[in-house]
């Protein structure tokens, strides 16, 4: 009997300390879905969006698509058209849109998105002017390492200028798996500095892809070469590639400065336990993503039989 | 103003008739010890005085037949009649009480509860303290602040305080008047305090008197035992996870007496070797490891009288945090078929982690006149983080009977640290019978040094001198001077209103810059009945130093950082409105407040504690605004055999980052990470007999903020380098999920058995009994909400002998 009283005990104290992680229910107000906007729109270029919706967080079944979408686009505070809407292109599920109007620099874009199951969305953006590129050529090819070094000298105007360096494959520009090296401390970001810069380690950015972007704040109003590095030794050698330059919006680098952020320090996860929330930027008002613009690039072809040109 | 108010009443006084001072110390007739805030009153008139910080109290009285009463918590009362003619000296020294009878603190209870025009303030006795349930078994002083209205803790378990919704950083923290800058051991679940060591605590939550400044939310003046002046005494005690030694005794018997703690924790005695004879077990001779973690604690008083007019103390405290390993691994390898070869090489790798604080007074208490106390203290204290590493290895090889021999080592160290001088003088003066004056100046040099870094590399190829790399980077300093001066005044205007007016002044000087604050503190008593009053309350605050540090859990890591020219000083107004009221030895209070505070920083969105360091901090916080309000409910029960309190808090606390650059969370309001709506407290002890007492404390409050995105999208397409699209998540709101309601029941028992030579106690406790998942976080995973509690239910024993 004695016995059975010690044995009660220690499995009531052992179920105590055993269940120390549980599941539990989500007590909070439960979200609706949000109209998901994405698109940047290039000066040269039709205006393009992608319209999808969001999901909770613990939904593991998920409807991205959003019905009856209306898109408008005015310019300069003038109707110019409706999007064309086209369903699931490619592998996504998100609806596309198109227009047929060229958009031009200075350009003051506003976007009205409607669908049967949100509010009316509204984005709107700007149009930057191309940079001012005074040269924009490589520096060196180490066939070796496989790398390319580059050098562009832009001339900046007064006021805060954010530039985005982007890669793709001439052939496939949906294809952007490029390697973007840079020590330049223009792409030095200030959340990344702590324990790399104690141990004596320099803020080197590693890149990749569409969006390398970077603003002026080191040289405002000034001539200034930005030195950068392609690897290219991991990807196709024989493909012809395309590096460009141009001057986007504020808005999108604010977005992608704090989706960056975010996807480091992921509330939802672990690591952000130890971190403070970040709360990606969004421009879409009824709505969450970004609408922003981008400048006409100015465009460098590269093949590593030595064709090269620059173009405006 | 002030001045005149003070000159102005002198004109009652000289109209009155002929007063004289009483003034003098209270003790306890055993040990000689000095009480703090004992009631010292002429019973006809209950005119009376508390005693200060150092036990002295002044009376001024009319001249004539007086009847003089004093009493103190646990004490019998003391009465004397005489008739006062001239000036009087007269010590009081009281004798213990065998049961705590509710007929002997009534007038004390009335004068600091009802009576007193400071409102805000709690006292925690000791005695008490001791007997409130604690975690592994460990009396903790703040986590029983943490039991009382206007008062929440951090996560479970942790030692962070959050006082009428300000911050962690918000709280001055004194130990015998001198700050203290970390106050926490192991992440948190302890607190620096070694109760064994403490005389008293008291907690201010608003309403702060003029002498006290440099913090928004709250003060903490703890005191140490000044030891006994007659008798030997000490306790030894032994816990779940640490062991304690108090002695205290006379040096020279009446005149010199000293007070000694320790306290360590054990764990890391029992598992280190075993660590490493598992190690050497599994890898082998010549490979171990040898680590573990501990913390201490000492406390030391030493306390001589020269005269009944002049005093000396000195105060030492050390306590430091270590975690430290010691890895040896040996590797040999011999081929003497194909080769002649052979090899042996040995590597290590000592690593020290350490974090403490040091606190060094000596205070001087001279009488210079009986209505006239001066204290003067000259006061060190620190606080440093170190962490080292020693990697090195030693390889040796023969090859083809050509002997080689190579060896590298690399050294590490990160220092930071504050370091403080401060100098101050502080006087109680009464300078008639309705006014009691303090005033006073403090000087403070502070050094911030921030992290350093230390290398040095070294190679050796065969007795060759080979690569060799030594560098300190930043070796640099932050220096600051901080002054303040105070002044103010209890001042007893009539029977029903008593006033605390009192101004405090503050520079901070820091890169050439001098920060300036005029902080104006009021309080007003209106006494309605004997055992009623109302009150009233005004306090603005300043604050020059913040805490970086990470919300979830306090790591030595956190550093206190100075203001400079961009991050400008905090600042706070709170206004306090209470009744109080008295009841057969019952306390009730209900006090309603609200705090605006300014300049509060945060940490940007995405900062992590990861890679916070001194250098670039500023870069990683924003300034904005929060305000607080709320109302406690305290009823607090001090005498008899059933003690304890039951306090109740309804409260609000937001932040506002919207200046421009600053925004946080759109630049719309959030709630605080702390704010909670409802929190109780219920503590209750009962003594059945002088062997047998017991306590339980309930708790219950709103559970923590956290934020969560409740909603998932794409990102902008093409982005990633695989060429999908990112999810990432919407947060629409900063700490916009709370987890569910946090609960729980400590319980304890102590069993004491007395002997002539000594006492014996045993304790039982149980945190947590009925073993709540009270959650510590809640991380999404797998579609799932998953709740980590972390200390589901401790039950723990511990013996403590006193002698």
């Amino acid at each position: 009997m004695k016995m059975k009283k010690i044995l009660l005990v220690l499995t009531v104290l052992l179920c105590g300390m055993a269940s120390c992680v549980k599941d539990v229910e989500f007590n909070g107000e439960q979200s609706d879905p949000l109209l998901v906007v994405n698109g940047v729109q290039q000066a040269g270029k039709t205006a393009n969006l992608c319209i999808e919706k969001s999901w909770f967080f613990l939904d593991s079944r998920i409807d991205f698509r959003v019905k009856d979408v209306e898109v408008d686009l005015y310019v300069n505070g003038s109707f110019k058209e409706s999007l064309q809407v086209r369903d699931s292109i490619s592998d996504y599920i998100f609806t596309y849109c198109e227009g047929q109007y060229e958009l031009c620099e200075g350009d003051k874009l506003r976007f009205e998105v409607r669908s049967s199951e949100f509010e009316t969305a509204y984005a709107e953006v700007t149009l930057p002017e191309s940079p001012t590129v005074i040269s924009f050529d490589t520096v060196s090819v180490d066939y070796e390492n496989g790398t390319i070094d580059f050098a562009v000298e832009i001339d900046d105007p007064a006021g805060t200028d954010f530039y985005n360096l982007c890669f793709y494959n001439a052939l496939d520009a949906e294809y952007s798996m490029y390697s973007f090296y840079s020590e330049d401390p223009v792409f030095a970001n200030p959340l990344d500095l702590g324990a790399d810069e104690l141990m004596g380690e320099s803020s080197d950015y590693y890149g990749s892809g569409l969006y390398n972007l970077f603003t002026d704040t080191y040289f405002d109003g000034k001539t200034y070469t930005v030195n950068f590095t392609y690897f290219f030794w991991d990807v196709e050698v024989f493909e012809p590639f395309v590096v460009e330059m141009s001057r986007v919006e504020e808005s999108l680098y604010k977005n992608k400065k704090t989706t960056e952020e975010y996807l480091e320090n992921d509330p939802n996860g672990i690591i952000g336990m130890f971190a403070e929330p970040v709360q990606v930027y969004s421009n879409v008002e009824n709505g969450v993503g970004i609408v922003s613009g981008q400048s006409k690039p100015v465009t460098m072809t590269i093949d590593l039989f030595g064709n090269k040109k620059l173009h405006k | 103003m002030f001045f005149a108010i003070v000159a102005s009443s002198s004109v009652f006084a000289q109209n009155a008739k002929k007063s004289h001072t009483i003034s003098g110390y209270v003790t306890d007739a055993k040990s000689q010890e000095t009480l703090l805030g004992a009631s010292v009153y002429e019973t006809a008139t209950m005119k009376g005085s508390v005693t200060n910080n150092f036990g002295y109290y002044t009376l001024k009285l009319s001249e004539g037949q007086v009847k003089l009463k004093a009493s103190f918590v646990g004490f019998e009362s003391y009465e004397t009649a005489f008739d006062l003619k001239n000036d009087t000296v007269i010590n009081i020294a009281l004798a213990q009480s065998l049961q705590l009878s509710e007929v002997t603190v009534t007038g004390k209870a009335i004068d600091n509860h009802v009576k007193g025009a400071q409102m805000s303030t709690i006292e925690l006795p000791v005695t008490q303290l001791k007997k409130v349930p604690a975690m592994f078994g460990e009396t903790d002083v703040i986590k029983a602040l943490q039991l009382l209205p206007g008062v929440q803790s951090g996560t479970e378990g942790s030692a962070g305080m959050y006082v009428r919704g300000g911050g962690p950083d918000e709280n001055l923290i004194l130990l015998d008047g001198i700050p203290l800058y970390n106050v926490n051991h192991a992440a948190g679940f302890f607190s620096a305090f070694n109760s064994d060591a403490i005389k008293n605590v008291t907690l201010y939550k608003g309403n702060f008197p003029a002498r006290f400044g440099g913090r928004l939310s709250s003060v903490i003046d703890v005191h140490m035992k000044d030891g006994d002046m007659y008798e030997y005494h000490g306790n030894v005690s032994l816990g779940l996870i640490a062991a304690k030694v108090n002695v205290e005794g006379p040096i020279v018997k009446g005149k010199t007496s000293f007070n000694v703690s320790f306290r360590r924790t054990y764990f890391d005695l029992i598992a280190a070797p075993l660590l490493a004879l598992i190690t050497r077990g599994e890898m082998g001779e010549g490979n171990s490891i040898w680590g573990g973690y501990y913390f201490y604690d000492l406390n030391l008083k030493i306390n001589h009288k020269f005269s009944d007019k002049d005093r000396l103390f000195f105060s030492l405290y050390s306590g430091d945090d270590k975690v430290y390993a010691r890895i040896r691994t040996k590797q040999d390898y011999a081929d003497y078929y194909d080769l002649d070869y052979e090899m042996s090489s040995e590597q290590k790798m000592n690593f020290d982690w350490m974090w403490g604080n040091r606190v060094a007074a000596l205070r001087w208490n001279h009488v210079i006149r009986p209505n006239l106390f001066m204290n003067v203290t000259g006061a060190y204290t620190q606080y440093r983080h170190y962490l080292g590493a020693d990697i090195g290895s030693d390889t040796w090889y023969k090859e083809f009977n050509q002997t080689y021999s190579s060896s590298e080592s690399a050294q590490l160290n990160l220092n930071s640290g504050i370091y403080d001088f401060s100098g101050k003088a502080d006087f109680d003066y009464k300078p008639f019978d309705n006014h009691d004056v303090k005033f006073g100046a403090n000087i403070t040099h502070h050094t911030y040094k921030p992290t350093t870094l230390g290398i040095h590399l070294e190679e050796e190829e065969s007795g060759q001198q080979g690569f060799n790399y030594d560098t300190v980077t930043n070796d640099s300093r932050i220096r600051a001077l901080e002054t303040d001066l105070y002044v103010e005044d209890n001042w007893d205007i009539s029977n029903y209103f008593k006033l605390n007016l009192g101004l405090h002044y503050s520079t901070f000087t820091v890169d050439k810059k001098t920060y300036h604050s005029v902080q104006p503190r009021v309080s007003l008593r209106s006494l309605i009945t004997e055992n009623l009053s109302l009150k009233a309350g005004y306090a603005y605050m300043s604050q020059y130093i913040h805490l970086l540090s990470s919300n979830a859990i306090s790591l030595p890591t956190d550093l206190w950082v100075p203001v400079t020219g961009e991050i400008v000083p905090m600042n706070s107004h709170q206004v306090a409105l209470g009744a109080f009221y008295e009841w057969n030895g019952y306390e009730f209070s209900v006090e309603g407040y609200y705090k605006k505070m300014n300049n509060v920083l945060e940490y940007k969105d995405g900062a992590s504690f990861f890679s916070i360091d001194e250098t670039d901090w500023q870069d990683k916080v924003v300034m904005g605004d929060g305000w607080a309000y709320g109302i406690e409910f305290f009823v607090q029960k001090n005498v008899g055999k059933f003690t304890g309190w039951l306090g109740y808090t309804w409260a609000h606390s937001d932040r506002l980052f919207n200046r421009p650059g600053q925004e946080l969370n759109y630049g719309k309001p959030f709630p605080a990470k702390y704010d909670r709506r409802h929190d109780i407290s219920v503590v209750l002890m009962y003594e059945f007999n002088d062997h047998i007492d017991v306590g339980a404390t309930w708790v219950y409050s709103t559970g923590n903020c956290a934020t969560l995105a409740f909603q998932n999208y794409h990102g902008l397409s093409g982005l990633d380098m695989f060429g999908y699209s990112q999810t990432v998540g919407y947060i629409n709101n900063r700490n916009n999920y709370r987890y569910s309601n946090y609960h729980r029941l400590d319980l304890v028992a102590n069993f004491h058995w007395k002997y002539e030579q000594g006492e014996n106690i045993f304790s039982i406790n149980v945190y947590n009994t009925y073993a709540h998942n009270n959650p510590f976080v809640v991380i999404p995973m797998e579609g799932k909400l998953r709740q980590v509690c972390i200390f589901p239910i401790i039950p723990t024993l511990s013996w403590q002998y006193k002698f």
